[in-house]
């Protein structure tokens, strides 16, 4: 369970405070399916790297199963994010001089890759249907194909909760039902938490939950 | 794929750069090598000639260790009077200025020494370590004989003829010692040595001395220097000794000399990899982001900063040999001592370059933030 307790972040630039989240609170039930819509500079990525444990709030708690993020040092921030997290950047992020699979497979990297890893991560190439461009670069994958391979990296660790953020922003409509399809799957069959930035309102049809944001407020929610 | 594999990628994905600071590590570790290597190879030769060159004990002219100030041969009883000398032997030394002006040869070809076939015999030189032909005798007179590594730079056999200070003589013996300065020696019978150069017929240059006792060199040569005037004794250990004094201060500089060079090397390795690390900012963020700890990251950078110095480390270990090597076809017959310790030594320390270099830029990679690397485009 993920638990936002009046959540803030602000920045300080120069002598502007730009309050990029200015108390948040929610509750995320294990195994739910949320989207959060809201304008260009709401605060969006904000909340999602808070909640993916890449970044520690200003004040507020975000409880990840017990755990205050706000309580714990930077430095150890990773094993959460190992462990209990998938996160699916706003651009891909791949590696560029790596393949598919390699990026896959970059979260096992320290603790050492064994053949039934390997094999995990050709089948999760499978599963978002890019096994025929496992040992294509980056640069020879589309957006589209690119974005399901950082899915695929994210999901490597079979984490309990993924985080994507805009997932569908750079592909079709077509691809980007698919890339839905497959945290619905996901969703469905593991009961993996999975939170979705999104400002196409189509995509938020496949999803439990839409949390409005604005001006690193919540505006309004809405269950579907 | 596992960690060193992306390291090795790493590496190789900025060719130029990775070979720029090779090169640095190389040149540092070369100048290592080459110049310890040959400098060792110096102190053996030079060492082990000492005793075989001077016998015992050797005695010079006050002062003239490297030049040749000649003497009257009538010292040769005064030492010989000495007790615990038991045998003794004169050298004339005639500088082959032909040689020397032609130049491209080695160190001790300049120099042919006159001998006493007898006393050589009885002192038990290397003119005696014949391989082929025979030793002087008593009765030779345009005779000579030549180290084997003479021989072999002028083609010369036993029963070949040479010209030197324009009378014929035979080459009748060739010596071998294994030591490179030895085996270019040339030496003729002493009297013929004095005729050729011109010299007074009771001239010697060089008395060496053999001590009865094992182990009374220094009390013997002590003994020659406050009984005979105007003469200087020397053991050979006390030649060694200032030898090998001097090839370690050689040694010292050297080191001294290289490790500036490679320690330039070493910043280097830090320059590129700090630039490395930068460019890569948003990709170890990426790393970061998906679960690598600080300390992984700190252990990718680490360990490519290890294996830069490897590679340095071989590179430099080849190319140093292959300047002894080159070194060797200068100097005929020299041979450079690259030891296993030397090659350990100049590993250890390439490796360590690439290690310490590493250390800042895989500090600065360990504490990027992934959160600003993401976000910065
Ligand atoms: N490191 C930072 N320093 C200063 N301001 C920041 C920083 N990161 C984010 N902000 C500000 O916080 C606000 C929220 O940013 P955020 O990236 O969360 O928006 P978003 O909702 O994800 O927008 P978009 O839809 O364009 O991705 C913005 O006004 C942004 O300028
Ligand atoms: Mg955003």
């Amino acid at each position: 369970m993920i638990e936002l307790i009046d959540l803030k972040k602000y920045y300080k630039i120069g002598d502007i405070i730009v309050k990029a989240l200015d108390g948040v609170s929610i509750k995320i039930e294990e195994g739910e399916f949320l989207s959060i819509v809201g304008p260009s500079g709401s605060g969006k990525t904000t909340l999602l790297d808070q909640i993916g444990a890449l970044d520690t709030p200003t004040s507020g708690s975000v409880i990840i199963d017990g755990i205050d993020i706000a309580k714990i040092p930077k430095s150890i921030l990773y094993m959460l994010r190992r462990e209990k997290i998938g996160f699916v950047f706003q651009n891909h992020n791949l590696i560029a001089s790596l393949t598919a699979l390699e990026n896959v497979l970059i979260p096992l990297l320290p603790e050492g890759i064994n053949p039934k890893k390997y094999e995990r991560a050709l089948k999760l190439l499978e599963a978002v249907g890019l096994k025929e461009r496992a040992l294509h670069k980056p640069s020879e994958l589309s957006a589209g194909q690119k974005q399901r391979v950082a899915m695929a990296r994210a999901l490597i660790n079979n984490p309990k909760i993924v985080l994507a953020d805009e997932p569908t922003g750079s592909v079709d409509t077509k691809t980007g039902q698919e890339i839905m399809e497959i945290l619905k799957q996901l969703n469905t069959e593991f009961n993996t938490t999975i939170i979705i930035v999104t400002h196409d309102l189509e995509m938020t049809r496949n999803t439990e939950r839409i949390i409005f944001l604005r001006d690193g407020k919540i505006d309004k929610e809405t269950k579907i | 794929m596992n960690f060193l594999e992306i390291v090795y990628k790493n590496i190789l994905r900025r060719k130029a750069r990775t070979f720029l600071s090779l090169l640095g590590i190389m040149i540092g570790v070369s100048a290592i090598v080459a110049l310890v290597g040959v400098s060792n190879g110096l102190k053996s030769s030079a060492l082990d000639v000492m005793g075989s060159l001077t016998g015992d004990i050797s005695v010079t002219t006050s002062g003239t260790f490297f030049t040749v100030e000649p003497m009257n041969e009538s010292v040769m009883d005064k030492i010989k009077g000495i007790k615990g000398v038991k045998y003794i032997a004169p050298v004339v030394i005639i500088i082959d200025v032909e040689a020397m002006t032609g130049g491209g040869q080695g160190p001790s070809s300049f120099e042919v020494y006159g001998i006493d076939p007898v006393a050589e015999k009885l002192i038990g030189t290397s003119a005696t370590e014949v391989k082929e032909g025979r030793a002087l005798q008593a009765s030779d007179r345009y005779k000579m004989i030549v180290g084997s590594t003479y021989a072999k730079m002028k083609d010369l056999k036993v029963g070949s003829k040479v010209k030197f200070y324009e009378r014929q003589f035979e080459v009748v013996g060739i010596m071998e010692t294994g030591n490179f300065i030895m085996d270019q020696m040339r030496a003729i019978p002493i009297d013929v040595a004095r005729e050729v150069a011109g010299v007074d017929p009771d001239i010697i240059h060089m008395v060496r001395v053999k001590v009865e006792k094992p182990g009374t060199e220094k009390e013997v040569a002590l003994r020659i220097n406050l009984i005979v005037p105007d003469v200087e004794a020397t053991t050979s250990s006390e030649q060694t000794e200032q030898i090998s004094e001097f090839l370690d201060t050689i040694e010292t500089m050297t080191w001294a000399i290289s490790a500036i060079a490679a320690i330039v090397g070493g910043i280097g390795i830090m320059n590129t990899m700090l630039m490395s690390v930068i460019e890569r900012t948003k990709e170890i963020g990426v790393f970061k982001a998906v679960g690598w700890s600080n300390n992984d990251v700190l252990k990718m950078i680490l360990l490519e900063g290890f294996l830069l110095g490897l590679f340095g480390g071989i590179l430099g270990i080849g190319g140093g040999k292959l300047t002894t090597i080159a070194f060797a076809a200068f100097l005929r017959g020299f041979q450079a001592n690259i030891t296993l310790v030397l090659v350990g030594e100049a590993m250890l320390f390439a490796v360590a370059l690439g290690v310490f270099g590493g250390i800042y830029p895989a500090y600065k990679a360990a504490s990027i933030d992934p959160i600003d690397a993401l976000r910065n485009e």
